[in-house]
């Protein structure tokens, strides 16, 4: 029974149990006067691991911006949908930043 | 034997203070959130602005100081457009105390001879059409 119960804490631990979503943000479709069809879904993520919180800076924001940017990089990007969430585990955690968008190249 | 016991408790009160200090110092940096407009094709004029605040035991009573950002943008880029703008709101928080900082980065879209031309025979009051992106 012990045997069991060591287990299930070793998997508690090693494991992320929990899920929260921080922000979804929805970026404006702005006139292109070029068929929605024809662009490109491009999609950046980045992300920082954490234990206690004790972190110093937020840039892998900067760092999945700068992902996005280049997977689109002479094109108009569009409907950039931006996820910032987190994923818990035991004492420490990972941040992430998704952004997905649609590229329209000129 | 007296006198190793309080030279360890001094040791061990010396590195406990060194921790406190190292921890009260050192900032936790945290995201509130983050956002993004639609990225122009033409990335030549990077615009950037950062705002902050110092609050103490959260006694906070406005956020004003993120107008400043929108304004410091405006000055940024005068004639012309802002966007692909990323947004970060992050705290840096410290033990009694905690810093709020705004950063804005984006991209100044500058009007084209063409366009001036074309929005200067246009009534005031309408607004400008940068058409596609805006080149």
């Amino acid at each position: 029974m012990m045997r069991y119960l060591a287990l299930i804490f070793v998997i508690a631990i090693l494991s992320g149990c929990t899920h929260s979503l921080h922000v979804s943000h929805v970026s404006d479709f702005s006139p292109t006067f070029k068929p929605y069809a024809r662009g490109e879904l491009v999609k950046a993520q980045a992300e920082q691991f954490t234990v206690l919180g004790f972190v110093g800076d937020t840039n892998y924001v900067d760092e999945a911006y700068a992902k996005l940017q280049a997977s689109c990089p002479n094109g108009v990007i569009q409907g950039i949908t931006t996820q910032y969430s987190t994923s818990h585990g035991f004492f420490s955690w990972t941040n992430y930043v998704e952004m997905q968008g649609l590229c329209i190249k000129q | 034997m007296e006198k190793m016991g309080r030279t360890m408790f001094k040791n061990g009160l010396k590195l406990s203070l060194a921790a406190a200090l190292i921890i009260g110092f050192s900032g936790c940096a945290s995201l509130n959130s983050v956002s993004l407009t639609s990225v122009p094709a033409h990335r030549t004029h990077p615009v950037k602005t950062e705002r902050s605040k110092w609050i103490v035991l959260g006694l906070n009573f406005d956020n004003d100081f993120v107008d400043d950002a929108v304004e410091d943008l405006k000055r940024q880029c005068p004639n012309g457009r802002v966007t692909g703008i990323l947004t970060k709101d992050e705290v840096i928080a410290y033990v009694l105390f905690w810093k709020r900082r705004v950063t804005a980065t984006g991209y100044c879209l500058a009007r084209s001879a063409g366009q001036s031309a074309k929005s200067s025979r246009k009534s005031a009051s309408e607004p400008h059409d940068f058409g596609s992106e805006v080149h």
